[in-house]
């Protein structure tokens, strides 16, 4: 069984590595040396067979690392399996409980003897673990964080607290934030609704909460597919953004009526609430892309229904009240995890070419001062130059961005 | 300036001033909640901006809440002369008319500038024109509590300047990013071709030159309209961004040999120069977007080739090969030169950031150098814009 897995694994690997010509091409720069030799790399970040192939560049280049999706649906087992017989150290599995997905981070980051040295992190989940007990930590020398939603936490803690260790915030580049959240996710989003629910997009009201870089590329893929969009958010600028991109901006409590399907994509826990689900329009698909699982609020879904039934392995269908039904798609996980195959390989070949490039440059570093570390424009410039030219498509360059590339 | 003022067409923009002030409510918010406090009471305020019918309620604004005004025009090909005459009523100096000269221009900036004997106390400039001159001038500074830049160009030049002064970089405000750029400039400067060329869009093969803030705007437009989008672009991760919207992205000589409208908007210097020319299909028609008149190089179009007028905006020009080549506006920004601009109601929102951040931001005691939007005024000049949209932000959540 474990074989067949690992088998299947070996295969979307290979198939992954296949659509990132950006990251395999790192990976032959330094292919004969070890720029990571004597690392420790702590890693959570969801494991697909994208992450597989980030992994794999990171042992070739000498380091050692124990691994974990931190996330309850997204591992991809067969994956986790080729990984393991390669003699990568990985923790968990797909269909884990919120409680198993935390034990599994702190064995993570317990997995290495010495402790880790480097630490790779999605939702400041581990760098979370490391402030609140830094001198656990000693031989740590830089993590990196790669979501907007640690991103934010990470700055609002250094301004009353000081961190001790350097932190890379691999998220705020071009190619990280319009590429993989609007273009990837955009579209992966709607991928796993369609997969999940098989629901004609045009005619339909589709609700998303959340107009950042995700609800964005959201919004402008179910627009596209003809179906008439409502945008709830809470800043007023996105706000703005949003009406003159000519979507109607609304409040939940109004949208929610009207939606057929709605979609979270705001980063923030606590989006839809029991008021809001009181008011849901009768066969309404609950769904949610944002960062974890607690935009939608399951656990008051539950509560209101008279009657819960799993349509598909997908899908529960919740009936409130007489005969009002909602529709909640993977539990309230990340849909195009839970329902799809995350984003696609091309995109994610750009944010794990920022993050090989940050983790390699920073492990080159001779000395990196404590705190948190921006990508440097001239970086996000190069990755960008490097995906157009394996897409094949040419731009005017400067001789400096080509060397960067080179 | 010696300004011509024929007092039968003295008045002759009042009707249309007052249809602009109905479309500029985020201004006229302004002016009702600072009324009766006027913050701007005692300040003298230098202003280099287009003589145009937003500039004259944003003017209006200013005095509403106490402010003197000496105004000279930004650009000399822009300037509503109506608008002028009209104005002149209202502030002590108005300098500029349409079809000026730069060095008439320049006079206008130092009139300007030595307007107030006690020197100006705020400046709201345009492409760095008045500051540029204040600190070539030597002295003058000290009267300056508060500046304003608001275009790019002009922080460009004001980054390389020890300044004497704070300067708001208004380029960067809410209204400029969201609104005025990709929606505002955009939409006019389709708007201008249509009306000077009255040809079809549809079919039509567009080369944006510059996928920015503008550039992105005119090419999710151009598409909508039936156009053939190209984008060329030296930055790789718009270059990448325009490729994910769908856009074909070739480097400049190649595109220039498919396009048959050229639109530059870098706001970065020459574009389409001398050994483009030859590259261009017949009939081509180049079109600037930029702030400055320097990205299309039509001093050495005319150097080489023979000018024939076209249409009123419009001149063409031969090469010795017979090849014709069609320029608005003689290469200078075409939706003010040639069209009627950005949208009333969009510059209401970047002057009201300027005219907030001026309020708010005049006594701060910022340090002389440049500065971003003070977040209060922005954050109440969002709610404004928001409201004049018509979205509830009472009820966002």
């Amino acid at each position: 069984m474990s074989d067949e897995l690992a088998t299947s694994g070996h295969v979307a690997l290979a198939r992954a590595a296949a659509d990132m010509p950006v990251l395999s091409a790192i990976g032959e720069e330094f292919r004969g040396t070890a720029p990571l030799a004597g690392a420790r790399i702590a890693g959570c970040l969801h494991l697909t067979k994208e992450t597989g192939v980030l992994i794999r560049l990171l042992r070739n280049a000498g380091a050692d690392i124990a691994w974990t999706g931190g996330d309850e649906v997204s591992t991809q087992d067969d994956v986790a399996a080729a990984l393991r017989s390669e003699g990568i150290t990985i923790f968990g599995h797909r269909g884990m409980t919120t409680a198993q997905v935390n034990a599994e981070i702190m064995r993570t980051l317990g997995s290495h003897a010495a402790g880790p040295t480097i630490i790779i992190d999605n939702g400041a989940r581990l760098i979370r673990a490391v402030l609140d007990a830094p001198e656990a930590y000693r031989k740590l020398r830089f993590a990196t964080e790669k979501t907007t939603e640690g991103c934010a936490e990470l700055r609002l803690r250094a301004q009353d607290q000081t961190i001790p260790l350097p932190i890379l915030l691999v998220n705020d580049v071009v190619t990280k934030w319009e590429v993989d959240n609007t273009y990837g996710t955009g579209q992966s989003t709607l991928d796993g609704i369609l997969r999940a629910t098989g629901k004609l997009i045009a005619g339909k009201t589709f609700c998303v909460c959340g107009y950042g870089h995700v609800g964005r590329g959201v919004a402008m893929r179910a627009a596209g597919q003809g179906a008439r969009v409502i945008i709830c958010c809470r800043s007023t600028a996105t706000a703005i953004r949003a009406t003159l991109d000519g979507f109607q901006v609304l409040p939940l409590a109004q949208a929610i009526g009207r939606a057929d399907i709605l979609c979270t994509a705001t980063g923030r826990p606590g989006i839809v609430k029991a008021e809001h689900l009181a008011a849901a329009k009768d066969g309404i698909v609950l769904c949610n892309t944002g960062h974890s699982v607690t935009e939608i609020d399951v656990a008051a879904l539950q509560a209101l229904a008279t009657e819960s039934v799993a349509e598909t392995e997908l899908i529960q269908r919740y009936t409130l009240g007489e005969a009002r039904q909602v529709r909640l798609i993977g539990r309230g996980g990340l849909v195009n995890l839970a329902a799809a195959t995350g984003n696609p390989s091309e995109v994610m070949d750009v944010t794990f070419a920022n993050q090989a490039l940050s983790v390699l440059s920073a492990a080159a570093a001779v000395k990196l001062s404590p705190g948190l570390h921006e990508v440097p424009q001239d970086q996000d410039e190069s990755v960008a130059l490097r995906k157009l030219t394996a897409m094949g498509i040419r731009c005017d360059t400067s001789k400096e961005q080509r060397r960067n590339a080179a | 300036m010696n300004q011509q003022v024929d007092p039968e067409h003295r008045q002759s923009a009042l009707p249309r001033l007052e249809r602009a002030a109905h479309e500029m409510p985020v201004l006229g918010g302004i002016a009702d909640r600072y009324r009766s406090d006027l913050p701007l009471r005692n300040e003298r305020i230098a202003l280099c901006g287009h003589i145009t019918e937003a500039t004259a309620i944003q003017v209006r604004t200013l005095r509403a809440l106490g402010a003197e005004i000496a105004w000279c025009a930004s650009s000399t090909s822009t300037t509503d002369d109506a608008v002028r005459e009209t104005m002149m009523d209202e502030v002590a100096l108005v300098s500029g008319s349409r079809g000026m000269s730069p060095k008439a221009m320049q006079k206008g900036v130092e009139q300007v500038l030595s307007h107030f004997s006690a020197g100006p106390s705020l400046i709201l400039d345009e492409g760095a024109r008045l500051l540029r001159a204040l600190h070539q001038n030597g002295d003058g500074a000290e009267s300056v509590k508060l500046a304003a830049e608001k275009t790019p160009e002009g922080i460009h030049a004001l980054q390389s300047m020890i300044l004497k002064v704070p300067v708001l970089m208004s380029d960067l405000s809410i209204g400029k990013r969201l609104v005025d750029n990709p929606h505002g400039t955009a939409q006019s400067l389709l708007d201008t071709i249509a009306a000077v060329t009255r040809g079809l869009f549809a079919g039509k093969t567009l080369l944006v030159c510059g996928y920015g803030r503008v550039g992105t705007g005119i090419a999710a437009k151009a598409r909508g309209l039936g156009l053939r989008v190209l984008v060329a672009e030296t930055r790789p991760t718009r270059a990448l961004i325009a490729t994910l919207n769908g856009f074909e992205v070739l480097p400049l000589v190649e595109a220039l040999q498919q396009a048959q409208i050229v639109l530059t908007v870098t706001g970065s210097g020459p574009v389409v120069g001398g050994e483009h020319f030859a590259l261009l299909r017949h009939d081509v028609l180049l079109v600037n977007g930029g702030h400055l008149p320097n990205e299309i190089d039509v001093a050495a179009l005319r150097a080489t080739a023979e000018e024939y007028p076209i249409a009123p905006g419009l001149r063409g020009y031969r090469l010795g090969s017979g090849k014709c080549i069609q320029v608005m506006a003689d290469g200078n920004i075409a939706n003010l030169s040639v069209g009627s601009g950005n949208p009333n109601e969009v510059m209401d929102m970047t002057f009201a950031s300027q005219v907030m951040a001026l309020v708010l931001g005049r006594n701060a005691g910022l340090g002389p150098g440049l500065h971003a939007l003070p977040d209060a005024s922005e954050a109440a000049i969002a709610r404004m814009i928001a409201e004049s949209l018509g979205i509830d932000t009472a009820e966002l959540v």
